[in-house]
């Protein structure tokens, strides 16, 4: 019975890559035509340039943030520590639509730089263009485990390497870097992961991925959008699989109370801390500003066009609702669908259950966009009952599930695996039964981190953006579609206020389920 | 349940060879252990020998493979029996303390009790642990030595036919340990309890149990009182596991064994070539000789030498008062002290006739 309800949950985690491999071999030629294709090679060579590139800077970037946070007397540490994390709350599309909105005639630099005589500024689009968004969004993948660890790392390991000669820089390299690798790599697979599978910010810069080509393609030339589906998945999958194997070596000193070691940074500390700010300024700072200046100047415009969020508020308020609605189905459904994995995995250390959470895990790594395309093909042509959930909210909640499943599942082993065995031992042998403990002990104790869970669920599905475009009946508008259409119509007040509420909204979670559950890693005085 | 659990009162501990494996390997070898109503037996042990097996077993939170476990007149685990941990009416405390940390103290030793009497009993039971008046903190607020003694409350709140207790004081700096060690023996005389006391420290097995009980390799090797354990080791284990003790090779001949520190008498007469035990504060040290002092530690009120007398590892002597020899002085060492235990010749059961050395 058991077995039998952690196999269902594998199976349908493993659903959507089943069925991607299913429909490419069950036509080999076709297959092997479409892998033949130059344009698939363009496209793959272009999707691993641009993730390797943003990977590489992501890496560069928030090692470094995290080692002046963690290591050196910077002014305002503890503010900065929140702020570099921050970036996280913005999703691909909304930075890259900020980027482009910065730039558009009549922006905001525009306005800035006339007075210095600089007429029309170019239109940014393209590789540059792209990786310096996805760098500036995801560098934090990078600086929270960094940060994280060099917080854990006792300060006589560097003390004792400068009391045997080595120098600050020796012992940089020698003794911090290494302890460090496991951590950054690990950090620098999850932005590769993003990178590679972002659809927002390459669709509205303009660079041709893997992700850009299935979007247009899935429409007249199915058989082509399948094998790129494929080979995107396997990509994915396979940096997952690297990740988890290097998270894995990472050995954790457990000694509590580590003093922190503090290098005083000098004469360097103004240069340090000037280019820790604009790091800020660039990430954080920049596009909320540009997005509360198209926002600001929507609304002084007031009601100039009709159909307008200015015009009309409940335009907002409908996809904010609906937001909403999708988001907390999702949470619910992936805790409940999670949980006994979870259990199996954590508890009973069952081979099974480590089967089932790989999967799990693995639907992690698929592009949301990935299983969109799966799931709607999928409906489309499935017999009988389950062509009915074609363009319906279930699929899409679906989608949502499988694809942040993993998120909730971590959190769940982890409170599963904090409540200690001796707890149930000690209401065993005081004459708890099973009902009992589990409504006593068991389900009060792990609450917490399953809510948890569920909250990441919600805010990355809140987030979501291309597996909503694919599966969103026709209608229903969510925050993130919103932003869409509007920053593709070039309504730039409209995107921008539908962006900074979502941006709000998701900064709240993060805050909440993020940030201050990491507090203690990045500092004890935040 | 809750007519038992208001019935109280200790009832023996048996345990009949009982075996048990953790993962496939055998960590209990037939393993017989009685703990006499009212009485404490400490349970001691290198560390991985089985005592946390044997006591989890006993518990009900192990199944064994075979044996018996029997708690007054009730079998509790045999081969056509098992009741599980809830309905045993035993009470165990955890190497860590194990409460729950989102209840209150109180909340915490009510646990196993039936709501009706919850809240006298729960103040008598801290009352008896020292801790009255904590009822309504949180674990968390507590020092780590509090959160042991409400261990101990909540398992002794329901009145349990039997304590076990899982070397429940080893996550303790010294001197609270030994504070607590005084505390629990006062506390468990005091209610008469049935009590099984796991523990890998001597000391602590000597002070607390009324008997101990040695296990070696899954097995109980002896159970006797402290005393009469430490002079009369039944094996060679045993032996060495108490007290630090020098093994001294002897040619025995009845109720005397020739050694390098001459003739040792032997509380079990045997013959042949055996392992003397001989315990260090048994070995007297006189000023010149062939054996060389190779080192001295001082610790106050005594001391030991470490004293190289022939090919074999150094035999180590014990001293009250400051040391009187230095390293590299020649003395002489002898045996002084009441017959003890040496293994490995053939049992003596002659007439005394038969050895002229007696």
């Amino acid at each position: 019975m058991r077995h039998a309800l952690v196999l269902m949950v594998a199976a349908l985690f493993a659903a959507p890559f089943v069925y991607l491999l299913g429909r490419n071999l069950g036509e080999p030629g076709q297959f092997i035509a479409s892998l033949a294709d130059a344009g698939l090679a363009g496209s793959l060579g272009r999707t691993l340039l641009l993730g390797a590139t943003v990977a590489a800077g992501a890496t560069v970037i928030g090692t470094a943030a995290a080692w002046v946070v963690a290591r050196t007397d910077v002014p305002a540490r503890t503010a900065l520590a929140v702020l570099l994390a921050l970036p996280l709350v913005i999703p691909s599309f909304i930075g890259a639509f900020a980027l482009i909105a910065a730039f558009a005639t009549g922006g905001l630099l525009e306005r800035l730089l006339a007075p210095l005589g600089v007429g029309s500024l170019p239109s940014v689009q393209g590789f540059w263009a792209a990786a310096a968004v996805l760098v500036l969004l995801t560098y934090p993948f990078v600086y929270l485990p960094v940060a994280a660890r060099l917080r854990g790392l006792p300060a006589d390991l560097e003390e004792s390497s400068r009391t045997l000669g080595a120098g600050a820089a020796a012992t940089f390299g020698r003794v911090v870097l290494p302890q460090l690798r496991a951590s950054m790599i690990a950090g620098a697979l999850l932005v590769f992961l993003y990178t590679i599978s972002d659809f927002g910010a390459v669709q509205l810069l303009r660079y041709d991925t893997m992700t850009r080509s299935i979007y247009a393609d899935r429409l007249f030339d199915t058989t082509s959008s399948f094998a790129l589906g494929l080979v995107l998945a396997t990509v994915a999958l396979a940096a997952v699989a690297v990740e988890r194997r290097v998270a894995r070596r990472e050995r954790r000193d457990t000694r509590r109370e580590v003093r922190p070691l503090v290098v005083r940074l000098g004469r360097c500390r103004a240069a340090v801390a000037t280019a820790t700010w604009a790091l800020v300024a660039l990430a954080l700072a920049a596009p909320v500003a540009v997005l509360g200046w198209w926002a600001a100047r929507g609304l002084s415009e007031g009601r100039a066009r009709t159909g307008s969020a200015i015009a009309d508020p409940s335009s907002l308020a409908g996809p904010a609702a609906n937001t909403a609605l999708v988001s907390v189905a999702a949470a619910v459904v992936a805790v409940a669908v999670v949980l006994p994995v979870a259990y199996a995995s954590a508890r009973r250390r069952e081979r099974l259950a480590d089967a089932a959470n790989g999967v799990i895990v693995g639907g992690f790594a698929l592009p949301g966009l990935v299983i969109a395309l799966a799931l709607v093909f999928w409906a489309l042509e499935a017999p009988g009952p389950a062509a009915a959930l074609y363009q319906t909210l279930p699929l899409l909640v679906l989608a949502y599930v499988l694809n942040f499943g993993a998120l909730s599942l971590g959190s769940a082993q982890v409170a599963v695996r904090g409540v200690p065995g001796s707890l149930d031992d000690a209401a065993r042998t005081l004459g708890a039964g099973r009902l009992r403990r589990l409504v006593t002990v068991e389900a009060p104790l792990i609450a917490p981190g399953v809510a948890a869970g569920a909250g990441l669920v919600l805010l990355s599905a809140m987030k979501e953006l291309p597996a909503t475009l694919l599966l969103a009946p026709p209608g229903f508008t969510t925050l993130a579609t919103r932003v869409w259409s509007a920053s593709e119509d070039s309504f730039f007040a409209d995107a921008s206020i539908a962006a900074l509420l979502l941006i709000s909204l998701s900064a709240v979670l993060t805050w909440a389920l993020v940030i201050r559950p990491a507090r203690s890693m990045l500092g004890s005085d935040l | 349940m809750s007519q038992e659990a208001h019935a109280g009162g200790a009832e023996p501990i048996a345990v009949t060879s009982l075996s048990a494996s953790l993962g496939g390997r055998a960590v209990l070898r037939g393993v017989d252990l009685s703990v006499p109503a009212g009485s404490v037996v400490t349970l001691l042990g290198p560390s991985g020998c089985g005592k946390t097996t044997l006591l989890r077993c006993v518990a009900g939170l192990l199944r064994p493979d075979s044996g018996e476990v029997r708690i007054g007149d009730r079998p509790l685990s045999g081969p056509r029996t098992w009741v599980p941990p809830e309905r045993r009416r035993v009470g165990m405390v955890f190497q860590e303390p194990a409460l729950f940390p989102h209840m209150t103290v109180a909340a915490n030793v009510g646990y196993g009790l039936p709501r009706s009497a919850r809240r006298a009993r729960v103040e008598e039971t801290l009352r008896l642990v020292g801790l009255d008046g904590f009822g309504r903190r949180l674990p968390e607020q507590l020092s780590g030595g509090q959160q042991q003694r409400v261990a101990l409350a909540r398992a002794l709140a329901p009145r349990p036919a039997a304590l076990l207790l899982d070397e429940p004081f080893s996550a303790l700096d010294a001197p609270l340990r030994a504070q607590l060690r005084r505390e629990v023996r006062a506390a468990l005389a005091h209610i008469g309890a049935t009590a099984l006391f796991v523990t890998h420290d001597q000391e602590e097995a000597f002070l607390l149990g009324d008997a101990v009980a040695v296990m070696h390799e899954g097995a109980i090797a002896q159970q006797a009182p402290p005393a009469e354990l430490y002079r009369r080791p039944a094996t060679g284990e045993v032996a060495r596991f108490l007290g630090d003790p020098n093994v001294v090779l002897g040619i025995a001949a009845g109720a005397v064994a020739e050694t390098p520190l001459g003739a040792v008498p032997l509380a079990s007469p045997q013959r042949g070539p055996v392992d003397v035990v001989v315990r260090p504060e048994q070995v007297l040290l006189q000023d010149g000789g062939g054996a060389i002092v190779e080192s001295v530690e001082y610790f106050g009120h005594d001391c030991v030498y470490l004293v190289r007398a022939w090919g074999g590892p150094p035999i180590r002597a014990r001293e009250l008062g400051a040391p009187r020899f230095s390293p590299g002085d020649g003395v002489t060492l002898h045996f002084d002290g009441a017959p003890t235990a040496a293994f490995g010749g053939i049992p003596d059961i002659s007439d005394p006739a038969l050895h002229p050395s007696a």
